[in-house]
């Protein structure tokens, strides 16, 4: 089951590769192109590649990591990757590009292992790296006689350009970056440098963060990787939409997984991830999940499937539903024998792995009608709606298509003849839809392939701290399940964990809170509890100790954000949590 | 005709540079390959006075960008032979490469190697007094700072200790600091020596073309490339007198001038048809590729196939960035918070808020327009009450809401203001124009202008 994930996922890389591949071209052009006439005369230009990648920095990684590799094997050997977080000064920057690149040419030859562990900080220059620069690629000419043959096309040896990727372009100091691109093209004449710069947002970042007398010294060329509902729409295609892969999602989990995509974070990472947890939920949940496999492996789990499960299979609704639908006498045969229900168990998974087929050849006008929802501009809709092949939808669809119509009527106010005509397509279509397709829900033994819950998924995936730990402060019973803490709404009991009552108190308090009041409470609170079974001879004592607790679950507080100490008035603490209302 | 005139006449002139202790002829090719700027070097030379001399202790020397500071200086230390070290501050992260720069120039990487891992400034002065008594200077020595603004980033008592090194190591040392700024901007608080302060003007546009038709192309003659010169400057003359950018513009735009003479169109005298044809080409490369908007090799590739003109794009035509749903949102809302006075959220965000009118609801102060006096920053707080006021659904506090925050500050649409203490409700601000705004706002169907106040 993994395995078959793994293989799909592994052709997703290949997805990139096409930019990937004119980045290289690109590099390896500039690199070939030190030696003609033309590049002499404004050789202080740096050529530098803006690799646009979409608004999710996260998702990079991937992306810089095989890009990383691709110009290692088939460019040069000198690629250094930078990141933002690590570089807040030139000089951190100048240190981290030539660790990178001196220590990649270490490993390949071992002598130079003595320089530069002898490397001190101080001749962490540009022009250190040149030299090492010019030793390498001096040995390296000597070494291959293959580059050797290149050299004969041009008069002067050709240079191994040296790359510096800029992972997060934005992120950058932009006095750190102006600096670093002044000092390089002091050298470039020596070195042969090449930029590349990975932008999240719009190639204009450059000329913001850049002013035009450094902007002036880069060559730039603007180069656009996948858009990430593109990457979407591919992940689609792959995973979700083949045959190949027998676990299947209900609309409303492929709701879930799409708004996360939508609204919040345009990660494909992301979805892929939400994607694994729901199959681990489902394998997990499931118990009939076993027949969740391709077609030979389930006709074979089908027959050695073990008597309680064919009970858990009586007792699935979509299997009461089909039940209901036969013959009295079917009726019977399928509630009591055993061996039945394994027979038209057969018979069904014949017939979904029809269905899957079918759906492997709709998927890619599910596709199209997928970005379609995405598109916020429905300038082609019309034509793309028509060549549509209507009767193959599949149910998924409709909800999409609902969703789209709801969204449309929304949002337009005014009606235009192309309006008019775009919403008469959508009925048509919605209508085609109804009459020629049953939902999945609706298909017998639909749990045992389809995962449903999306209540569960969208609990895991949006995580709520702030709720989350209001409700274990405010509602303790709701996490420990401790039978004494079960109070009703809006009193304190004295039973709850210090801190649940401390932050209780607090609620009540305004921005500033008065500590000593506070202490008063909440000793009152505490001691209300004991004087059913104490008399208040003992207070002093007993208050050493609460004082003792109550300073503790104070601290607790701060240490959750809750309050924090101010200098505004002694004695009081500020509240940070609701605006102090 | 008349500037090649004067070209003519000026090189026909020829200075007759005369400076006793340096060889005639050195001078004489040196003054050939420094048009435009005899005086500079004439009294420059005359400052240095001979080289066995004591020189002045420093000079400062300033003047725009491209305007042969660095070259000239240069190109004097390089053909008279003086020993000299040059050291550009912005390589200079630290005072100690600054050191290490100038001793391995004067003595040999070695007695760089002698410096301590962190040198100050008296283990620089120590060492050099140490070599400079095993090879005292025969000649005057010079050190030459290019970019010396940086130098007032560096340590405080550096500049002042540069500028009288001679005295500190007596030796035969001089000091040439280079920079854009005037030395006002330098003098530190408790002063300091003064050094020989020296101007080095703009070039003219006479000026400009007699050293851009310096670099003719040489299959054509000198009076052609002059009068491409002279057209290039008409054009580019108002926005540009860098000389590095106009060469690169030159060199740029060459072939397409040649075009119609290569094609036999028109012959080399006929300006006027050479002048049409390459004007409203000139003008699209001040557009685009003088602004970088296009890569120069773009550019040229561009020339070759003409057709392919439109389908080039130009950098800032992507200007409009694809952001998650909620993050628009809270963009916008970032944008209402950054904009409007605190004070008027309960008119724009309260349902029954009741009529406020304009004028006599604030402060003088408040109204001025505040998009003059630029985004204000606000809390935490403040955003996710307009954000969950202006997105037209429910919208629980995710997580991942909290995480479009930073990521809009990763992406420095936001930026966040003040200490990074993240416990204390965070400060931001809005980092983005009015025209962004309302793209972004027109993409999720929201009227931003009729929730801003400066447009009430």
């Amino acid at each position: 089951m993994h395995e078959t994930f793994r293989n799909i996922w592994a052709q997703m890389d290949q997805l990139n590769k096409k930019v990937l591949d004119s980045l290289a071209e690109f590099i390896k052009k500039h690199g070939l192109g030190c030696s003609s006439d033309v590049w002499r005369q404004r050789a202080s230009e740096i050529p530098t590649a803006a690799l646009m990648l979409g608004v999710n920095v996260p998702d990079h990684a991937m992306t810089f990591r095989s890009l990383c590799n691709l110009l290692q094997d088939s460019v040069t050997p000198f690629v250094a990757s930078v990141h933002a977080k690590e570089c807040a000064a030139v000089k951190l920057l100048i240190q981290k590009v030539l660790e990178q690149l001196m220590g990649r040419g270490v490993s390949v030859d071992e002598e130079q292992e003595d320089d530069t562990a002898l490397l001190q900080r101080t001749q962490c220059t540009i022009s250190a790296l040149c030299q090492w620069y010019k030793t390498v690629t001096k040995k390296c000419t000597q070494v291959s006689p293959q580059r050797k043959e290149n050299l004969t096309n041009s008069d002067l040896p050709q240079s191994l350009p040296v790359v510096v990727i800029f992972k997060d372009f934005e992120a950058f100091n932009s006095q750190v970056l102006q600096d670093f691109i002044l000092i390089c093209s002091r050298y470039t004449q020596e070195l042969p440098f090449i930029f590349i710069f990975g932008i999240a947002t719009s190639p204009s970042a450059i000329q913001h963060r850049l002013p035009h007398s450094v902007s002036s010294l880069l060559c730039i060329e603007v180069f656009h990787s996948l858009s990430c509902t593109q990457h979407l729409a591919s992940v689609f295609d792959k995973l979700i939409l083949k045959s190949q892969f027998p676990f299947k999602l209900s609309s409303r989990v492929i709701q879930v997984l799409v708004s996360v995509f939508l609204y919040h974070d345009f990660s494909v990472q992301n979805f892929v991830k939400g994607l694994q947890f729901s199959m681990l939920e489902h394998f997990n949940s499931q118990p009939l999940s076993v027949l969740c496999c391709q077609k030979q492996e389930a006709l074979l789990s089908a027959k050695t499937l073990s008597k309680q499960n064919v009970e858990r299979i009586r007792h699935l609704p979509s299997f009461m539903r089909y039940v209901e639908t036969q013959e009295p006498q079917e009726q019977v045969q399928l509630l009591t024998n055993d061996e039945h229900v394994k027979v038209t168990l057969l018979f069904h998974n014949r017939c979904s792995g029809k269905t899957g087929l079918q759906r492997a050849q709709k998927s890619p006008c599910y596709n199209s009608l997928y970005l379609l929802a995405l598109a916020t501009g429905c300038g082609s809709l019309s034509t793309r709606l028509l060549t549509l092949t209507i009767t193959n939808l599949h149910p998924l669809q409709k909800s999409e298509i609902r969703y789209l119509l709801e969204k449309e009527s929304r949002r337009t106010k005014r009606t235009n003849p192309f309006e008019v005509l775009r919403s008469e397509v959508m009925e048509f279509i919605d209508s085609l839809v109804r009459e020629y397709l049953t939902p999945a829900e609706l298909q017998p033994l639909n749990e045992v392939c389809y995962y449903s819950s999306s209540g569960v998924l969208r609990q895991r995936l949006n995580a709520t701290p702030r709720t989350s730990i209001q409700a274990a402060l405010s509602h303790p019973f709701y996490y420990l399940q401790n039978e004494s803490l079960k109070t009703d709404t809006g009193t304190i009991s004295s039973a709850a964990p210090d801190l649940c009552i401390v932050f209780k108190l607090h609620l009540e308090c305004g921005r500033l809170i008065n500590l000593y009041d506070w202490l008063e409470a909440y000793v009152t609170v505490m001691s209300a509890a004991e004087d059913q079974h104490t008399d208040s001879e003992e207070c002093g004592k007993f208050d050493s100790l609460k004082h003792a607790r109550f300073i503790q679950a104070v601290s607790e507080m701060e240490f959750l954000g809750f309050v924090k100490s101010t200098k505004q008035k002694t004695d009081h603490v500020a509240r940070l949590t609701w605006g102090g209302c | 005709m008349t500037v090649i005139q004067v070209f003519h006449y000026e090189q026909r002139m020829s200075v007759t540079l005369q400076c006793p202790g340096y060889p005639e002829d050195t001078l004489r090719s040196l003054a050939d390959r420094l048009p435009c700027r005899e005086t500079q070097l004439k009294s420059l030379l005359s400052l240095m006075g001979q080289p066995d001399q004591y020189s002045y202790p420093s000079f400062f020397i300033y003047g725009h960008r491209a305007t042969g500071k660095s070259h000239v200086v240069l190109s004097v230390m390089k053909d008279l032979e003086l020993p000299h070290a040059s050291v550009d501050c912005v390589e200079c992260v630290s005072s100690g490469l600054l050191f290490h720069q100038v001793l391995s120039a004067f003595f040999g990487p070695d007695a760089a190697a002698l410096l301590p891992r962190c040198p100050s400034l008296s283990d620089f002065v120590r060492l050099y007094k140490q070599m400079s008594s095993n090879s005292p200077a025969t000649q005057t020595r010079y050190i030459i700072l290019d970019r010396a603004e940086r130098m007032r980033d560096m340590d405080f008592s550096l500049l002042p200790a540069l500028l009288r090194l001679q005295e500190l190591v007596n030796d035969n040392v001089t000091v040439i600091l280079l920079s854009e700024i005037v030395w006002e901007k330098f003098r530190p608080n408790t002063g300091c020596f003064e050094p020989l302060l020296f101007h080095f003007p703009d070039y003219s546009k006479v000026e400009l073309v007699q050293i851009l038709s310096w670099d003719h192309h040489p299959s054509y003659t000198p009076e052609l490339y002059a009068s491409y010169i002279n057209i290039l400057l008409g054009v580019f003359f108002s926005v540009c007198r860098d000389l590095r950018e106009l060469r690169h513009l030159a060199a740029l735009n060459f072939s397409k001038f040649c075009e119609p003479l290569e094609k036999g169109e028109a012959k080399e005298s006929d300006i006027h048809k050479l002048w049409k044809n390459i004007e409203p080409h000139l003008q699209r490369a001040m557009q685009t590729v003088y602004l970088r908007e296009v890569s120069s090799v773009q550019w040229e590739q561009q020339q070759m196939d003409e057709k392919e003109a439109t389908t080039l794009r130009v950098l800032s035509a992507h200007a409009h960035i694809e952001l998650p749903y909620y993050s628009k949102f809270l963009l916008i809302a970032a944008y209402l918070a950054s904009f409007n006075p605190a004070r008027t959220d309960r008119r724009f965000f309260l349902k029954s808020h009741g009529k406020i009118r304009k004028t006599n609801f604030l402060k003088k102060h408040e109204k001025t327009s505040n998009h003059l006096l630029g985004p204000k920053p606000f809390p935490l707080d403040r955003l996710m009450a307009i954000f969950y006021s202006v997105v037209d659904s429910r919208v629980a506090p995710t997580a991942s809401i909290f995480s479009q925050i930073s990521s809009l500050v990763t992406l420095q649409l936001l930026s966040q203001v003040g200490h990074d203490d993240q416990l204390d409700s965070p400060k931001y601000k809005c980092s983005v124009s009015l025209d962004f705004i309302l793209a972004i706002s027109r993409t999720v169907g929201f009227d931003v202008v009729k929730y801003l106040y400066d447009f009430l």
